[in-house]
């Protein structure tokens, strides 16, 4: 996978609409492309938060743990989701598993790459808060439709 | 040290001294002859035909070994004679010279250790008074300009003065006239100079003083840089040290002023004499009084008076400066409060604490500013028990923990221990088996081993002397011991040898909770060259054991094995090249365009074009990315292939036609591909068919340069220029895997553990060098090392000063545990605390404030009190 190719994926990632395609190619070379099995935990819940990641291809499922120590599974992770922003962003312990359901490819920025980012590039920011924000009206949406 | 400057060089010098004062004399009747040689040279030129030939006042015979000895041949004779005494002149000058050196230097030598001996001697408070740059400063060019003149002492004036003499007995011999006029001026420059040269002494004391000064304030700028930045001091900074620099200049340009006027007023009264000698001697020899033969030699030697005269005088400026630094300097480091002079040849009693308690009786101790820091102190303290000293800051626990290892001195009042006074111990058996650490306690810029063995170094080992040149040390009285030598007294550490050392350093350390930490260091290590027969064998099979326990659990390709047919995706292109890390240092992988023979293989390979032109796409692809942000900024810095500055440099050079550029642009675009890593960077640059070319490049530097210092990767042997961990992999750490960077060093070291290497790899963490005060350690392991190596000399009573307290929680468990330990081993352990509540665990508390004792008792029911007083949580 090249620079350019991985930067045409972020492009297409809603998350990033409305960033500068220059700015996405830094963000794809800064950040590491990995290469997910199936069955692999990105992040596990509980643990300290040092990256964020965004899919790129495949899929993953996030689950939390519940009270009698079963896990749950509170939804899909797809292509295009940036996930692990809430444990840098709020710094909390990962509040949620994310478990890749086949082969998958990811790309992970690391804490300071993405304050970094969020900091140089307003776009960047902006976008996250627009992500956070629609992720909010959605579980007041579903609160509501209670 | 001697009391003054003459006495110091009569004391030390005074048989090279003598020798040169010899030689100096065994040189005046040559030096006599050589005045002589002239005025016979022109007695013969002018001598009539028939006249008898003469030499010396004798006459000579008609023929010498069958050679006539006419006019031609005996001007022949003379000038040979001449000549000869030239060169016994310069032999005589040779062997002052050397002499003088030789003096000099061990004067320097000398001075210089007795220096550092009476640092080593001061008490403990002159610390706070005096700066390591102080001392440096007293130590630097003004002890050389000393020291130069201890060499020229006598030899000076003896061999200047005596030179002196000779051409001014020449001159009375010849016309005690001309000499009369020739001495003439001496005398008033005599009686100008003294007085001159005695304000340039003041002048030298100040600059001494001041140049001290600076040392100081340089020493205070390293030790808070920190601070000075912190605060934004760094222009009040500047200011501060330039205007000692300004003081300093003052009076330099003062002293080099006066110096030059001491030296003109000389110059001309030495330039003066001539013209005396013309009128006077002119005069004489027109009248026919004197022969022009006698005027000629007496105007040369006169001459010849100059240099001696000048050298005389610089020598009296030189000796009245030697002697101001002298006083200086011992004024500086003599303290009238040194602590005794170790006597190492001291015969050793066997002292033994163990199982003996500590009885202070009425123990007062003042600080310098004559204030109380402990006021009748009166305290039993248990062998075989944990004593908590505790109290606030200055209240008393300090100076307590220092009285008790015999660090401070006591105003009034004793330390006993075992019925013995430890004041009146030699510091060389108190200090061997009471043991203190404090808050100042720090590593040497050495290996972590050396540190822990820092404690059992107290005489050299019998045997290796090393190449020291004991009778040369003793001359300047420095010590004969060799550091050569293996100091450890493996004893001490009720260890056999070595080895066994080792073995228990690691032991400690990992009890201390820095086994982990010392086997990461050990991972990152290079195999030393002595233990690759040994421990080689055992890598390469922990490679296998790593390899089959990855095939098994199905991540083989977690790791990107090295191999010599294929690119490796996860190495930089340097080292897909090279197949292998360089050892020479001229084969430098960020440029090795840049190496000769390297260039034509990759040109004979029709690589440097293809390298040029990717390294072109590379700068372009860099500046598209970073062009945004400023070249200095934080994210060009972490995740640019290229430097701020190289960055800055390729934008300047982007859109230059190829052929404006430089030998070196073209070599730094060149040399861009080396430093890719195919899989983590993904740029286009580096396709297939460049890594193809690579590869075929590899071949070829093997077989055609086979000799060029390259340590290649071979999967049957272990790479010395590799870490061992590199070594396990044997490969590449596939970064692109999710979760490989966290679980094959973890898998790694699970192999190595299962081979039985662990210890091993330990040992070899032991041989980190920790850096300057260790800073390449974090600080809890400084701190383990320096309780490590207290533990590891098993003394009688350890002593913690304020340490407990800075240790993180767990190593405050783990050294508890030991602590423990040895007290059920008979040892007396005493901690001082700030913080009641880290007495915890203790047997005995003993709370001090004010410099006197508050309360004294049973651990547990102190810390009840303690706690319900000021509602203190224990942490």
């Amino acid at each position: 996978m090249s620079l350019s190719e991985d930067a045409a994926t972020l492009a297409a990632v809603p998350l990033f609409q409305g960033v500068d395609p220059a700015r996405l190619k830094l963000i794809a070379f800064a950040a590491e492309r990995l290469n997910v099995a199936a069955g692999t935990e990105l992040v596990r819940q509980g643990e300290a938060g040092d990256a964020v990641y965004v899919v790129l291809s495949g899929e993953a499922s996030a689950f939390v743990k519940v009270a009698d120590g079963s896990e749950l599974r509170v939804g899909p992770v797809p292509v295009g989701t940036l996930f692990g922003e809430v444990a840098l962003l709020a710094d909390v312990p990962r509040t949620a598993t994310v478990r890749a359901d086949g082969e998958m490819a990811v790309l992970r920025l690391d804490g300071e790459l993405f304050f970094d980012l969020i900091q140089e590039f307003p776009a960047v920011g902006i976008a996250v808060m627009r992500e956070l924000a629609r992720r909010l009206d959605r579980s007041t949406a579903l609160l509501r439709g209670r | 040290m001697q009391r003054d400057f003459r006495q110091f060089v009569w004391r030390h010098t005074a048989g090279a001294q003598f020798a040169m004062l010899g030689i100096a004399f065994a040189s005046f009747p040559f030096l006599w002859l050589y005045y002589e040689m002239p005025k016979e040279i022109v007695a013969l030129l002018g001598a009539d035909k028939g006249e008898p030939l003469r030499l010396f006042g004798r006459d000579l015979p008609a023929s010498l070994f069958g050679l006539p000895l006419d006019r031609p041949v005996t001007l022949g004779l003379q000038c040979l004679i001449l000549l000869l005494l030239v060169l016994i002149n310069q032999r005589f000058r040779f062997w002052i010279a050397r002499l003088r050196n030789l003096t000099a230097e061990r004067a320097l030598r000398r001075i210089r250790f007795q220096i550092l001996s009476l640092v080593l001697r001061f008490p403990l408070h002159a610390f706070r008074q005096r700066t390591a740059g102080e001392t440096l400063a007293a130590m630097g060019s003004d002890l050389d300009s000393l020291c130069g003149h201890v060499g020229d002492a006598v030899s000076v004036p003896a061999y200047q003065g005596g030179t002196l003499a000779v051409i001014l007995i020449f001159l009375v011999w010849q016309d005690p006239l001309i000499a009369a006029a020739a001495a003439s001026i001496y005398p008033l420059s005599m009686i100008v100079v003294p007085r001159l040269q005695r304000r340039v002494n003041d002048l030298s004391r100040e600059r001494g003083r001041l140049t001290r000064g600076l040392g100081e304030r340089i020493d205070e700028t390293f030790r808070l840089v920190t601070d000075i930045h912190a605060n934004d001091q760094t222009r009040w900074t500047r200011a501060w040290l330039g205007a000692q620099l300004a003081l300093i200049y003052r009076v330099r340009l003062d002293i080099a002023q006066r110096k030059f006027a001491i030296k003109t007023i000389n110059t001309l009264l030495q330039q003066s004499g001539p013209v005396l000698f013309y009128a006077a001697g002119g005069l004489m020899v027109i009248e026919g009084r004197l022969d022009i033969g006698t005027l000629i030699a007496a105007i040369a030697a006169h001459k010849d008076m100059a240099t001696p005269w000048r050298e005389l005088l610089d020598w009296y400026q030189g000796r009245e400066d030697a002697r101001v630094k002298y006083e200086n300097t011992l004024r500086l480091f003599n303290r009238p409060d040194l602590r005794p002079a170790a006597r190492d040849a001291q015969p050793e009693e066997a002292v033994d604490f163990r199982g003996q308690a500590i009885t202070v009786e009425d123990l007062v101790v003042r600080d310098e500013g004559e204030a109380l820091r402990l006021d009748r102190v009166r305290l039993t303290i248990p062998a075989g028990q944990l004593t908590a000293l505790v109290g606030p800051s200055g209240g008393g626990r300090e100076a307590l923990a220092l009285a008790l290892c015999g660090l401070v001195e006591a105003s009034a009042g004793r330390v006993r221990i075992a019925g013995q006074e430890i004041a009146r111990l030699p510091a060389s058996l108190v200090n061997r088996r009471i043991a203190y650490v404090g808050p100042g306690s720090g590593l040497q810029a050495r290996s972590i081993a050396d540190n822990l063995a820092f404690g059992l170094q107290a005489r050299p080992g019998l045997g290796l002397g090393g190449d020291i040149d004991f009778r040369e040390a003793l001359l300047s009285g420095n010590p004969a011991d060799s550091i050569e030598a293996d100091w450890v007294d493996y004893a001490a550490a009720g260890v056999a040898d070595r080895e066994a050392l080792r073995r228990r350093m690691v032991e400690l350390l990992s009890r201390l909770g820095f086994g982990d930490g010392l086997f990461r260091l050990g991972l990152q290590a290079r195999l030393p060259a002595g233990a690759v027969a040994d421990l080689g064998p055992r890598i390469v099979a922990a490679r296998a054991a790593l390899d089959t326990r990855l095939r098994e659990r199905g991540q083989v390709d977690l790791i990107a094995r090295f191999d010599e047919g294929g690119y490796n995706d996860h190495a930089t292109m340097a080292e897909n090249l090279l197949f292998g890390l360089p050892t020479d240092p001229a084969l430098d992988a960020d440029r090795l365009a840049e190496h000769p023979a390297l260039h034509d293989l990759l040109v004979r390979c029709g690589l440097a074009e293809r390298l040029f032109a990717a390294g072109q796409t590379i700068a372009a692809v860099m500046i598209e990315l970073f062009a945004d942000l400023d070249p200095g900024h934080e994210m060009v810095r972490r995740f640019a292939l290229v430097s701020p500055g190289e960055l800055r440099h390729l934008i300047a050079l982007s859109g230059r036609p190829g052929d404006s550029l430089t030998r070196a642009d073209r070599a730094l675009l060149t040399n861009l591909p080396f430093r890719v890593i195919a899989s983590r960077h993904r740029l286009n640059a580096v396709d297939e068919a460049l890594k193809a070319a690579i590869v075929e490049a590899r071949h070829r530097l093997r077989t055609e340069l086979p000799g060029i210092g390259i340590a290649r990767f071979d999967a049957a042997s272990v790479n010395p220029a590799a870490s061992i961990l590199d070594n396990v992999l044997f490969g590449r750490i596939a970064a692109d895997r999710a979760g490989a960077a966290g679980q094959v060093p973890a898998l790694a070291a699970d192999v190595l553990e299962s081979l039985g290497l662990g210890d091993e790899l330990r040992r070899l963490g032991l041989d980190f060098d920790v850096g300057i005060g260790g800073g390449r350690l974090s600080l809890g392991e400084r701190q383990r090392i320096a309780l490590g190596r207290v533990l590891l000399r098993r003394p009688d009573v350890i002593v913690l000063d304020d340490v407990l307290g800075a240790l993180d929680a767990t190593c405050r468990a783990d050294i508890m545990t030991l602590l423990r330990e040895e007290a059920a081993a008979g040892v007396t352990v005493v901690a001082a605390l700030g913080d009641a509540g880290l007495a915890e665990g203790f047997d005995r508390i003993v709370t001090l404030e004010r410099g006197r004792i508050l309360q004294h008792g049973e651990g547990r029911r102190i810390l009840r009190q303690e706690m319900g007083n000021s509602r203190h949580e224990p942490e």
